[in-house]
């Protein structure tokens, strides 16, 4: 028999920090590429690809983020997973530079990942 | 206008946050919806949030496509922001095509998203008016509604406001088989009029004096009409009225 969520957390906490994984990336991207760049051994091409680096880990991770926030309740599990690979982008992110909000999106991502497993559930 | 919300050392971008809330509210109308007025179709009842999906990640990438469009410039996408038609004009061959051309289906599935889709857009126009895009003309007056440091029109809000009142129209007033037409009519007929008084970049399609949402405003217009006129006098399947 399949099971089904019956928390609004997953749906909130997703999308929340899809939205706010927008902005932390635009700034995660710039600050990692700045700093690099200021480092001796950096040169542009260095800087850009951690540029391109913290854009591409935050798509990855707004995307998971935000499927497992909707399939929070139908597919508690599947969404549980995405969620938690939302997180560890987010993660990711936070260390290349995303700054504090990147930090709250990650944030965001694991509750929304915990109470995907441990919501109530019913059979249907 | 009001950027950012501050909490302690964080600002939290209002937009972001507006856009956020109007898709937790847009999914719950739209469950609730699907709940209330689909009892027979379990291809919608089933894949649902997955359809949600899509539309909102296709959806958001065609509406800052659309708008690099609108402009000539595709050097970066997104740079001219985001516009609602460019995700709506898309979000019809799309869903076409996700209900396997099923016009039935695409009818029921358009009905049951119209009140989400009206909430969803108020609220993100309450986003463009804190964020200080798509303002209106300047004006002497009104000076409570200030954007980018001027009085001006603020033709977010007014849009907001007719769009809770188009919700209730829909919702309250019309029946549940033609909620996309009226939905089509009312909302391009505002917009159109609405267009007059912004102010922002419009961009251009045809190189006509009319702005893109104007020209897409008045073909939603038109194909409401066409589909309420076409079906209504010669054809007995009735798509105007919905799955049956």
């Amino acid at each position: 028999m399949k099971q089904k969520g019956t928390s609004e957390v997953p749906l909130i906490m997703g999308i929340i920090g899809t939205v706010l994984n927008i902005p932390a990336a635009m700034c995660g991207a710039a600050c990692g590429a700045a700093i690099s760049a200021i480092g001796e051994a950096a040169n542009s091409s260095s800087a850009s690809s951690i540029g391109n680096y913290i854009v591409a880990i935050s798509v990855i991770s707004g995307l998971s983020g935000l499927v497992g926030g909707i399939l929070g309740k139908s597919e508690p599990n599947t969404a549980g997973i995405l969620m938690i690979i939302a997180t560890v982008f987010a993660g990711l992110e936070t260390l290349g530079g995303g700054g504090l909000l990147s930090l709250i999106v990650c944030i965001f991502y694991l509750i929304g990942a915990i109470y995907c497993f441990v919501q109530k559930k019913v059979d249907v | 206008m009001y950027p950012y919300i501050k909490l302690g050392d964080i600002d939290f971008p209002a937009y972001n946050l507006l856009v956020g809330l109007s898709l937790i509210i847009g999914f719950k109308t739209f469950e609730k919806q699907e709940h209330t007025y689909n009892k027979n179709d379990f291809f919608i009842k089933k894949y649902k949030e997955v359809i949600f999906c899509i539309n909102i990640i296709i959806g958001f990438a065609f509406a800052a496509i659309f708008e690099n469009f609108f402009h000539r410039d595709f050097s970066r996408v997104g740079q001219y922001g985001i516009t609602f038609y460019g995700g709506l004009v898309v979000a019809i061959p799309l869903n076409l095509l996700l209900l396997n051309f099923s016009l039935n289906r695409f009818v029921l599935l358009l009905n049951l998203a119209t009140p989400a889709l009206l909430l969803s857009h108020a609220i993100g126009r309450v986003g463009c008016y804190m964020a200080g895009c798509c303002y209106g003309r300047l004006i002497s007056d009104f000076s409570v509604f200030s954007t980018l440091g001027n009085n001006r029109i603020p033709t977010q809000l007014v849009e907001a406001i007719m769009l809770i009142i188009i919700y209730f129209i829909v919702t309250k007033w019309v029946r549940f088989e033609s909620r996309y037409l009226y939905y089509f009519i009312l909302y391009g007929v505002i917009r159109f009029l609405l267009e007059f008084f912004r102010d922002d970049d419009r961009g251009n399609l045809f190189n006509i004096s009319l702005s893109p949402a104007q020209v897409i405003s008045v073909i939603l217009i038109l194909l409401a009409l066409f589909i309420r006129i076409f079906f209504k006098f010669f054809s007995s399947n009735n798509y105007s009225q919905g799955i049956s």
